[in-house]
């Protein structure tokens, strides 16, 4: 799997529902090919809408939304759910596989490019044959992801996707998220309330206000890569969350 | 082992224990208030009945569960068209589904005539009833798991670009499955009520009869003891029919319930 990247451009992008409750309004936002950036938020604030415009879900009401120079295409984004959002009735192998599916890509092609996903996100090949149900909920969103990456995005929008789990498959996660990212390079945008998993994962931060949102605040984050756990612990890191922390707290008063 | 003999223990002795007692309150009571034979039938009459017109019995029972398959089948596969159809447009329906409903409601008593008029005297007639009791529990839990597919799971679809025919197939499809099983269950008892109101008005003409044929005859004739037999075969064929579809259902599609 090789992957190509994408900048993402929006410009004075709001999103107004029809029931008239405005939830975006004038975000600007660049996002660099190969960038990880994270959306900080006050809950309910819109972080989720923004990405589902990018997602091509949500169609924004006002300003626009490029991702490079092509107006946004599912084709090569991939979007991870806050819940793993898997077919209860498939097994991980056939819930991996479903985006070639629908795509109608021959079922050889399925079974080699499933199989890779699932050893790519760290499961067992033994896994494939497991139903959902029989998973844990770590597991679960590694399945979920493994059929986020299965189609090669170029842009990978991820929703809260762990904020259901325990801390330590947490950290695992992020860890093995950012090794993956390296390896492969996608533009990704992380939307997320937990703010050390923000400052670990990312090269920036950006936060929002409450709704409607807009961007208020942007972190820099240069930490050397690859970063690995012991990260966590230093000083500089701790520095870093207390300031994103500070601003966090700003946009929620 | 040790688990078989609990299973008798707790859940098979029991309710034979407790229709034992039943059988014996309802001998001890006849005796008592000498309740005249043709009002009330004696256990004894009626296990006599089941003996001496075996045959008989075994054969409506037969034609009457016949029926009543032919019928549910006829429902699963028509009402699952049906859903399906109202799946891919509110505006279809909105139009069709208050018509839906008059399956439910209408007076199979009424419209029998018609119905022998329709399809004739025959075996044809009460499957006719028999589905038109059955189809509607199958049409409205159908339709009601085609559009309740979550919209996380609609909108994996929408981010994969979906064809109308995929999403039908891969996930409105299974994901009613389950409701199809409700469905089904409701509509085994149905289809059995349905196939003895079709004896009850059309019959099988030349060919035989049915259980439903065998109560309304027994019932003008005061022949209470074969009444009630009957009447506990056409329950015993319900619960016969429940069972089997329920045993089939648990079979096929546990990893379907489980969310």
């Amino acid at each position: 799997m090789t992957s190509l990247s994408r900048r993402i451009i929006a410009q004075r992008l709001g999103v107004t529902f029809p029931e008239g409750q405005t939830t975006l309004s004038e975000i600007d936002f660049r996002g660099d090919p190969g960038e990880f950036v994270s959306i900080l938020g006050p809950s309910g604030c819109g972080k989720s809408t923004f990405l589902r415009c990018v997602a091509g879900l949500q169609k924004p009401t006002t300003g626009s939304l490029l991702c490079e120079d092509e107006e946004p295409s599912a084709s090569r984004i991939a979007f991870v759910f806050q819940d793993p959002n898997l077919l209860p009735w498939r097994n991980v192998h056939q819930n991996v596989g479903l985006p070639l599916e629908l795509e109608r890509q021959s079922s050889e092609q399925i079974a080699v490019r499933a199989t890779d996903a699932i050893q790519l996100v760290g499961l067992e090949q033994n896994d494939s044959s497991k139903l959902p149900h029989m998973l844990s909920g770590g597991m679960r969103m590694r399945v979920s992801l493994a059929r986020a990456l299965v189609t090669d995005p170029h842009v990978l929008l991820l929703d809260e996707p762990f904020a259901a789990l325990d801390e330590i498959s947490r950290q695992m996660l992020n860890e093995e998220l950012l090794r993956l990212w390296q390896q492969q390079g996608w533009t990704t945008l992380f939307v997320t309330h937990n703010v050390t998993e923000a400052v670990f994962l990312s090269q920036r931060v950006i936060v929002m206000s409450r709704r409607p949102a807009t961007i208020i605040d942007e972190f820099t984050i240069d930490f050397d890569q690859p970063r690995d756990a012991e990260l966590r612990g230093t000083p500089a890191f701790a520095e870093t969350t207390r300031r994103v922390s500070a601003a966090l707290r700003g946009a929620m008063s | 082992m040790k688990q078989f003999a609990r299973v008798v223990l707790t859940r098979v002795a029991p309710p034979l224990i407790a229709s034992a007692v039943f059988v014996g309150l309802w001998a001890v009571a006849i005796q008592l208030f000498q309740v005249k034979s043709f009002l009330a039938p004696m256990p004894g009459d009626v296990w006599r009945v089941f003996v001496r017109e075996r045959e008989t019995l075994w054969h409506a029972c037969w034609l009457t569960g016949q029926a009543a398959v032919f019928g549910l089948l006829l429902s699963v596969v028509c009402g699952f068209v049906v859903a399906a159809v109202f799946s891919q447009s509110k505006i279809v329906r909105y139009s069709l589904y208050p018509y839906a409903i008059f399956l439910q409601t209408v007076p199979i008593v009424a419209i029998a005539p018609l119905l022998v008029m329709w399809f004739g005297y025959g075996g044809s007639g009460v499957i006719a009833v028999a589905f038109i009791l059955s189809v509607f529990p199958i049409i409205a839990n159908v339709t009601e798991g085609m559009t309740s597919v979550p919209r996380s799971l609609h909108e994996l679809f929408d981010l994969n670009r979906a064809s109308r025919w995929q999403r039908f197939t891969k996930l409105q499809v299974p994901y009613s499955l389950p409701y199809l099983v409700t469905g089904v269950r409701t509509s085994s008892g149905l289809s059995v009520i349905g196939a003895i109101v079709g004896e009850f008005f059309v019959g099988y003409g030349g060919d035989g009869f049915g259980l439903g044929y065998l109560i309304r005859v027994t019932a003008e004739r005061f022949q209470t003891d074969q009444l009630f037999a009957a009447v506990i075969l056409s329950t015993l064929l319900g619960v016969m029919i429940f069972a089997v579809v329920s045993f089939v259902a648990e079979k096929c599609l546990s990893r379907f319930r489980a969310i």
